[in-house]
């Protein structure tokens, strides 16, 4: 359903996102998580057509968001970090307005409205002024917005956002609903959102992502297992000799850099201290041994702390 | 198409949800009325004065009423405009709603046409309630109805030309009285630009005074229609609509 590869978004120096690569099935429900200025936004943005990327392709329902922007924005619904609603306008003239700007049939449009209403529970409110609504309900008006021409992607920009307690149990409990007729992307800073909602989680940080799985899997995988980056002069036969060490997991070729390697090994000292000796005894050549600095750990960290 | 009518239709009635809609038209229509009165008074004065010792032997009601309060509605307009324009593009970016804009399936031009419209519409407006002025004339007779509307095309091409370019303005940055200061500004100064031109015939008085916005107009409102002021006016508000559609796709790609 969406299909992102090699994404770049630069401003001048500053890569906002870098080499952003996954896909979304049918039906499912992503959330797209990281701190905040992880790139989530921009992320968005070029999903929903608003700016172009820097280099690097994405699709929706099989039409690119920049060559086939209006069979593509005609296909999502988008509700920005800001509802973009007009406060001196009832909910009902709003909605009928989105729905003609969104391309929906003359003769379907009231019955478009209805239906959104409905779902977003804004019966009560439809002939009141946006401006006059509480925050929870501007929310929902906004997600009505991205509703209305009954879209086959949503794209929500961190939807709970300000909201009390009790306005976000009630947006979750809405999005949840959405699952299986739409497919759904949303954004967070917030751990505990994207477990309550999610089925997969993208987690990523200062513009690349750092995992893709879902949240069973991805919180197994914390606090197992280490990742050295090492770089050697001489790589051959490094691959079978680093594997045969107790302690290591899995290593992979960095195919980007020539002679290095990626070793996953336990979280042990000892275990690093044997891969040093290891490549010094074979007279490997180190270039270079680092720990990788962004792991899922402290993206964790950071997004558990935060709330 | 039904893109441009949606978002005309919605700008329009936000012009009356909102009171500057008829704050504009009111101080508007109020001011016009006032010098309308003013130069009808004036001219019946004098043509009695003409009834009682003679001399010549018709008064022209367009030359005397109607010239000059076209002319004048071109000033007073010029004072209004930046009221309009001001809030149009700059709000929509402010409230974040030009997000929900360009991520719907319409063309970036369609929004431009569409806000132009709607101020164009209203100023329609404005304009056809003063038209009562040459109806009240038609009772003292003698009045050249195609010479007047000639002129109201005048002011109608001089105030598109304004709306155009107080739009371009209001694309330039979310803040309305931003807006609102720098399109008066520059309404100003196309107003007194041809001021330094003087008696003189050289190029640059020439020059200076084929620039100025105001000096266009006086051909219209004199019935004449000239092809050169015309094309004057048309490029003038295409230029605008054009840097305004610019700016607004310059704000994408930022």
């Amino acid at each position: 359903m969406i299909s992102v590869k090699n994404l770049t978004k630069q401003y001048g120096n500053l890569h906002a996102i870098d080499n952003l690569s996954f896909e979304v099935e049918r039906g499912e429900i992503v959330g797209l998580l990281g701190p905040n200025g992880a790139g989530k936004t921009t992320t968005m943005r070029i999903l929903t057509g608003f700016m172009p990327a820097t280099s690097g392709t994405a699709e929706v329902c099989g039409f690119d968001v920049f060559e086939a922007s209006y069979e593509v924005k005609r296909r999502i619904g988008y509700l920005p970090e800001v509802p973009p609603l007009y406060p001196e306008m009832t909910v009902q003239e709003y909605l009928i307005y989105v729905a003609t700007l969104k391309a929906v049939p003359k003769d379907q449009k009231s019955q478009a409205v209805s239906r959104v209403v409905e779902k977003c529970r804004l019966g009560e409110v439809q002939k009141r002024l946006i401006g006059h609504l509480s925050k929870g309900y501007q929310q929902r008006v906004g997600l009505a917005q991205a509703l209305v021409h009954d879209p086959q992607v949503l794209i929500l920009d961190e939807p709970t956002v300000g909201l009390d307690p009790k306005q976000i149990l009630e947006i979750r409990s809405l999005i949840k609903d959405l699952a299986g007729g739409h497919t759904v992307i949303l954004s967070t800073h917030i751990l505990p959102e994207v477990t309550q909602m999610c089925r997969r989680i993208i987690i990523i940080n200062e513009g690349k992502i750092v995992a893709v799985d879902t949240y069973d899997r991805l919180s197994s995988q914390l606090r197992k297992t280490d990742k050295v980056e090492i770089q050697l002069r001489n790589p051959q036969g490094a691959l079978e000799k680093l594997k045969s060490i107790p302690g290591v997991i899995q290593v992979a070729r960095d195919d980007q850099k020539q002679g290095a390697f990626l070793v996953e090994c336990r979280v042990d000292d000892q275990v690093r201290d044997e891969i040093s000796k290891v490549v010094v005894q074979n007279n490997m050549g180190l270039l270079e041994m680092r720990v990788k600095t962004v792991s899922l750990e402290d993206v964790f960290l950071k997004l558990t702390t935060e709330e | 198409m039904r893109n441009v009518v949606a978002i005309a239709r919605k700008d329009l009635k936000t012009y009356f949800v909102t009171p500057i809609g008829y704050l504009v038209i009111t101080v508007f229509v109020g001011i016009m009325s006032w010098m309308f009165c003013a130069a009808l008074f004036e001219f019946l004065k004098r043509s009695q004065a003409f009834m009682q010792f003679g001399g010549m032997s018709e008064m022209n009601v367009n030359a005397m009423v109607m010239q000059p309060v076209l002319g004048n509605m071109a000033v007073i307009f010029l004072f209004l405009v930046s009221l309009l324009t001001m809030r149009l593009l700059a709000e929509e970016r402010k409230m974040r709603t030009l997000e929900l804009l360009l991520t719907s399936p319409l063309h970036p031009v369609e929004l431009v046409l569409g806000k132009f419209l709607s101020a164009l519409l209203l100023f329609s407006i404005m304009l056809a309630v003063t038209f009562v002025y040459p109806l009240i004339l038609m009772i003292f007779g003698g009045i050249d109805l195609k010479q007047i509307l000639v002129g109201y095309l005048g002011v109608f091409l001089l105030g598109a030309s304004f709306l155009s370019f107080g739009l371009f303005i209001s694309a330039l940055t979310e803040n309305q009285i931003t807006a609102g200061a720098l399109t008066f500004g520059l309404f100003l100064f196309f107003w007194i630009i041809s001021w330094l031109s003087g008696p003189g015939d050289s190029i640059g008085s020439q020059l200076l005074s084929y620039i100025s916005i105001i000096d266009h107009l006086s051909n219209f409102i004199r019935g004449l229609v000239d092809t050169k002021d015309i094309v004057y006016y048309v490029s003038f508000i295409t230029l605008g609509l054009f840097l305004t559609y610019q700016s607004i796709e310059s704000y994408r790609w930022r």
